[in-house]
Protein backbone atom coordinates (compact mmCIF):
# COMPACT_ATOMS: atom_id res chain seq x y z
CA UNK A 1 0.00 0.00 0.00
CA UNK A 2 1.27 3.13 -1.04
CA UNK A 3 1.44 6.44 1.28
CA UNK A 4 -0.56 9.14 -0.29
CA UNK A 5 0.10 12.91 0.49
CA UNK A 6 -2.46 13.78 2.87
CA UNK A 7 -1.38 13.72 5.87
CA UNK A 8 1.30 17.01 6.88
CA UNK A 9 3.32 16.49 10.25
CA UNK A 10 5.33 19.48 11.56
CA UNK A 11 9.08 19.05 12.06
CA UNK A 12 8.93 20.23 15.81
CA UNK A 13 6.05 17.84 16.79
CA UNK A 14 8.18 14.93 15.34
CA UNK A 15 10.77 16.10 17.20
CA UNK A 16 9.13 16.48 19.93
CA UNK A 17 8.06 12.69 19.91
CA UNK A 18 10.93 11.29 17.98
CA UNK A 19 13.43 12.09 20.92
CA UNK A 20 11.39 10.06 23.11
CA UNK A 21 10.80 6.75 20.87
CA UNK A 22 14.32 7.00 20.06
CA UNK A 23 15.28 5.61 23.27
CA UNK A 24 13.19 2.54 22.80
CA UNK A 25 14.61 -0.51 22.32
CA UNK A 26 15.11 -1.97 18.91
CA UNK A 27 12.25 -4.86 18.03
CA UNK A 28 13.07 -8.40 16.82
CA UNK A 29 12.94 -7.89 13.17
CA UNK A 30 15.72 -4.93 12.46
CA UNK A 31 16.88 -4.00 9.11
CA UNK A 32 20.06 -2.76 8.70
CA UNK A 33 21.80 0.04 9.64
CA UNK A 34 21.75 3.32 6.92
CA UNK A 35 24.74 5.50 7.87
CA UNK A 36 25.29 8.70 5.34
CA UNK A 37 28.90 10.14 4.72
CA UNK A 38 27.74 12.98 7.47
CA UNK A 39 28.21 9.93 9.76
CA UNK A 40 24.71 10.38 10.42
CA UNK A 41 22.86 6.93 10.52
CA UNK A 42 19.00 5.00 11.16
CA UNK A 43 18.09 1.72 11.74
CA UNK A 44 14.01 0.72 11.55
CA UNK A 45 12.97 -2.52 13.43
CA UNK A 46 9.51 -4.40 13.77
CA UNK A 47 7.35 -6.71 16.07
CA UNK A 48 5.49 -8.82 13.92
CA UNK A 49 2.03 -11.23 14.55
CA UNK A 50 1.23 -13.76 11.89
CA UNK A 51 2.75 -11.89 8.30
CA UNK A 52 1.42 -8.10 9.49
CA UNK A 53 3.49 -5.65 11.08
CA UNK A 54 2.73 -4.82 15.16
CA UNK A 55 4.67 -2.15 15.92
CA UNK A 56 7.80 0.17 14.47
CA UNK A 57 10.39 1.62 15.96
CA UNK A 58 13.65 3.21 15.08
CA UNK A 59 16.87 4.45 16.38
CA UNK A 60 19.23 7.14 14.77
CA UNK A 61 21.73 9.26 15.46
CA UNK A 62 20.68 12.17 17.75
CA UNK A 63 20.64 14.71 14.95
CA UNK A 64 16.93 16.61 15.76
CA UNK A 65 16.22 16.68 11.54
CA UNK A 66 16.68 12.96 11.32
CA UNK A 67 15.00 12.40 14.36
CA UNK A 68 11.77 13.64 13.16
CA UNK A 69 12.01 12.10 9.71
CA UNK A 70 12.23 8.93 11.47
CA UNK A 71 9.55 9.82 13.48
CA UNK A 72 7.54 11.06 10.88
CA UNK A 73 8.02 7.66 8.91
CA UNK A 74 6.11 5.77 11.91
CA UNK A 75 3.69 8.56 11.93
CA UNK A 76 2.59 8.06 8.21
CA UNK A 77 3.21 4.22 8.25
CA UNK A 78 1.58 3.37 11.31
CA UNK A 79 -2.30 3.71 10.53
CA UNK A 80 -1.57 0.94 7.88
CA UNK A 81 1.00 -1.60 9.58
CA UNK A 82 -0.89 -4.49 9.43
CA UNK A 83 -0.91 -4.08 5.36
CA UNK A 84 2.86 -3.87 5.44
CA UNK A 85 3.52 -0.60 3.71
CA UNK A 86 6.05 -0.47 1.15
CA UNK A 87 8.04 3.13 1.50
CA UNK A 88 6.92 6.11 0.28
CA UNK A 89 8.83 7.95 -2.16
CA UNK A 90 11.32 10.77 -0.99
CA UNK A 91 9.29 13.57 -2.26
CA UNK A 92 6.46 12.26 -0.27
CA UNK A 93 8.23 12.05 3.05
CA UNK A 94 9.66 15.52 2.39
CA UNK A 95 6.12 16.72 1.70
CA UNK A 96 4.45 15.18 4.77
CA UNK A 97 7.04 17.28 7.19
CA UNK A 98 6.70 20.99 7.26
CA UNK A 99 9.19 22.98 8.40
CA UNK A 100 12.30 22.07 7.37
CA UNK A 101 15.25 23.94 5.41
CA UNK A 102 15.81 22.05 1.83
CA UNK A 103 19.51 21.68 2.93
CA UNK A 104 18.06 19.42 5.41
CA UNK A 105 16.02 17.11 3.27
CA UNK A 106 18.96 14.81 2.96
CA UNK A 107 17.96 13.77 6.17
CA UNK A 108 14.90 12.06 4.94
CA UNK A 109 17.01 9.88 2.53
CA UNK A 110 18.57 8.70 5.14
CA UNK A 111 15.41 8.21 6.81
CA UNK A 112 13.30 7.13 4.16
CA UNK A 113 16.49 4.25 3.34
CA UNK A 114 16.49 2.61 6.94
CA UNK A 115 13.12 1.58 6.39
CA UNK A 116 13.71 0.38 3.22
CA UNK A 117 16.24 -1.89 4.75
CA UNK A 118 13.70 -3.13 7.08
CA UNK A 119 11.12 -3.33 4.75
CA UNK A 120 13.77 -5.46 2.75
CA UNK A 121 14.69 -7.93 5.07
CA UNK A 122 10.11 -8.27 6.30
CA UNK A 123 10.07 -9.40 2.74
CA UNK A 124 12.59 -11.50 2.58
CA UNK A 125 11.19 -12.71 6.02
CA UNK A 126 7.71 -13.67 4.74
CA UNK A 127 9.06 -15.08 1.28
CA UNK A 128 11.04 -17.67 2.80
CA UNK A 129 9.82 -17.99 6.73
CA UNK B 1 42.62 36.94 19.12
CA UNK B 2 39.50 35.18 17.60
CA UNK B 3 36.42 34.80 19.64
CA UNK B 4 32.55 32.40 19.14
CA UNK B 5 29.61 34.14 20.41
CA UNK B 6 26.89 32.18 21.75
CA UNK B 7 23.59 33.70 22.69
CA UNK B 8 22.28 32.09 25.20
CA UNK B 9 20.46 33.84 27.60
CA UNK B 10 17.43 35.83 27.66
CA UNK B 11 18.58 39.02 29.01
CA UNK B 12 18.08 41.49 26.66
CA UNK B 13 20.60 39.50 24.70
CA UNK B 14 19.93 40.09 20.89
CA UNK B 15 18.62 44.11 20.94
CA UNK B 16 20.44 45.55 23.56
CA UNK B 17 24.67 43.48 23.87
CA UNK B 18 23.96 42.70 20.11
CA UNK B 19 22.25 45.14 18.55
CA UNK B 20 23.68 48.00 20.58
CA UNK B 21 27.46 47.13 20.83
CA UNK B 22 28.69 44.08 19.53
CA UNK B 23 26.87 44.84 16.14
CA UNK B 24 27.71 48.65 15.88
CA UNK B 25 31.52 47.91 16.95
CA UNK B 26 31.43 45.45 13.85
CA UNK B 27 30.12 47.34 12.14
CA UNK B 28 32.54 50.57 12.84
CA UNK B 29 35.75 47.64 12.67
CA UNK B 30 36.66 48.36 16.01
CA UNK B 31 35.43 45.56 18.49
CA UNK B 32 38.47 44.68 19.43
CA UNK B 33 38.81 40.69 18.39
CA UNK B 34 38.00 38.90 15.59
CA UNK B 35 34.60 37.27 15.38
CA UNK B 36 34.76 34.27 13.90
CA UNK B 37 31.17 32.71 14.74
CA UNK B 38 27.96 33.65 16.75
CA UNK B 39 25.32 30.74 17.53
CA UNK B 40 21.91 31.36 18.94
CA UNK B 41 19.61 29.58 21.32
CA UNK B 42 16.24 29.91 22.26
CA UNK B 43 14.59 33.32 21.68
CA UNK B 44 18.11 34.40 20.32
CA UNK B 45 17.47 32.96 16.77
CA UNK B 46 14.19 34.83 16.37
CA UNK B 47 17.17 37.46 15.09
CA UNK B 48 17.71 35.33 12.72
CA UNK B 49 14.63 35.55 10.85
CA UNK B 50 14.62 36.69 7.34
CA UNK B 51 13.46 40.54 7.45
CA UNK B 52 14.56 40.97 10.93
CA UNK B 53 15.82 44.58 11.03
CA UNK B 54 19.29 43.41 13.53
CA UNK B 55 19.67 39.96 11.70
CA UNK B 56 19.41 42.31 8.16
CA UNK B 57 23.07 43.97 9.82
CA UNK B 58 24.55 41.37 11.08
CA UNK B 59 24.12 38.79 7.76
CA UNK B 60 25.48 41.83 6.42
CA UNK B 61 28.48 42.33 8.81
CA UNK B 62 28.94 38.05 8.71
CA UNK B 63 29.30 38.51 4.85
CA UNK B 64 32.09 41.56 4.99
CA UNK B 65 33.72 39.95 7.82
CA UNK B 66 33.48 36.09 7.19
CA UNK B 67 31.70 35.06 10.37
CA UNK B 68 29.96 32.03 10.94
CA UNK B 69 26.30 32.81 12.06
CA UNK B 70 24.36 29.51 13.17
CA UNK B 71 20.86 28.72 14.87
CA UNK B 72 20.35 25.99 17.06
CA UNK B 73 17.90 23.67 15.03
CA UNK B 74 15.64 22.48 18.12
CA UNK B 75 15.00 25.78 18.86
CA UNK B 76 14.38 27.01 15.43
CA UNK B 77 12.10 24.13 14.95
CA UNK B 78 9.94 24.63 18.07
CA UNK B 79 9.49 28.16 17.18
CA UNK B 80 8.45 27.02 13.10
CA UNK B 81 11.32 28.97 11.79
CA UNK B 82 13.75 26.64 10.54
CA UNK B 83 12.77 26.93 7.56
CA UNK B 84 12.35 30.83 7.25
CA UNK B 85 15.51 31.83 8.02
CA UNK B 86 17.69 34.77 6.44
CA UNK B 87 19.03 33.12 2.97
CA UNK B 88 22.30 31.45 4.13
CA UNK B 89 22.31 30.93 7.37
CA UNK B 90 22.06 27.43 8.48
CA UNK B 91 21.02 25.84 11.28
CA UNK B 92 22.58 23.06 13.09
CA UNK B 93 23.99 21.67 17.00
CA UNK B 94 27.45 21.06 18.50
CA UNK B 95 28.45 18.84 16.13
CA UNK B 96 28.31 21.12 12.79
CA UNK B 97 28.95 24.13 14.99
CA UNK B 98 32.61 22.70 15.82
CA UNK B 99 32.62 21.50 12.05
CA UNK B 100 31.83 24.40 10.33
CA UNK B 101 34.44 26.24 12.86
CA UNK B 102 36.99 23.97 12.42
CA UNK B 103 39.06 25.54 10.15
CA UNK B 104 39.11 28.94 12.31
CA UNK B 105 38.84 27.59 15.66
CA UNK B 106 38.44 30.42 17.84
CA UNK B 107 40.65 30.87 20.87
CA UNK B 108 37.81 31.57 23.57
CA UNK B 109 34.02 31.04 22.94
CA UNK B 110 32.02 33.57 25.01
CA UNK B 111 28.50 32.84 25.99
CA UNK B 112 26.29 35.60 26.20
Amino acid sequence: MEIPVTTTLWAKDCIERGLKNNRLDALPLAGAPIQAASGLSARFSASLTSACIEELRFQCSSCATLIAYCQALVDLLSPALEDRPRPPSLAVLIASVEGVPPYRHDRAAIALGAYRALYFNLQQKLEHP
Amino acid sequence: MKVAYIFASQRHTVSYVLGRMILPQLEAKRHGVEVVGMFFFEDNNYVLVDGDVIGQRLKKVAEEQNILLMGCDQCCYEREIADRLIPGVPIGCFPDLYGALATNMPDQVITL
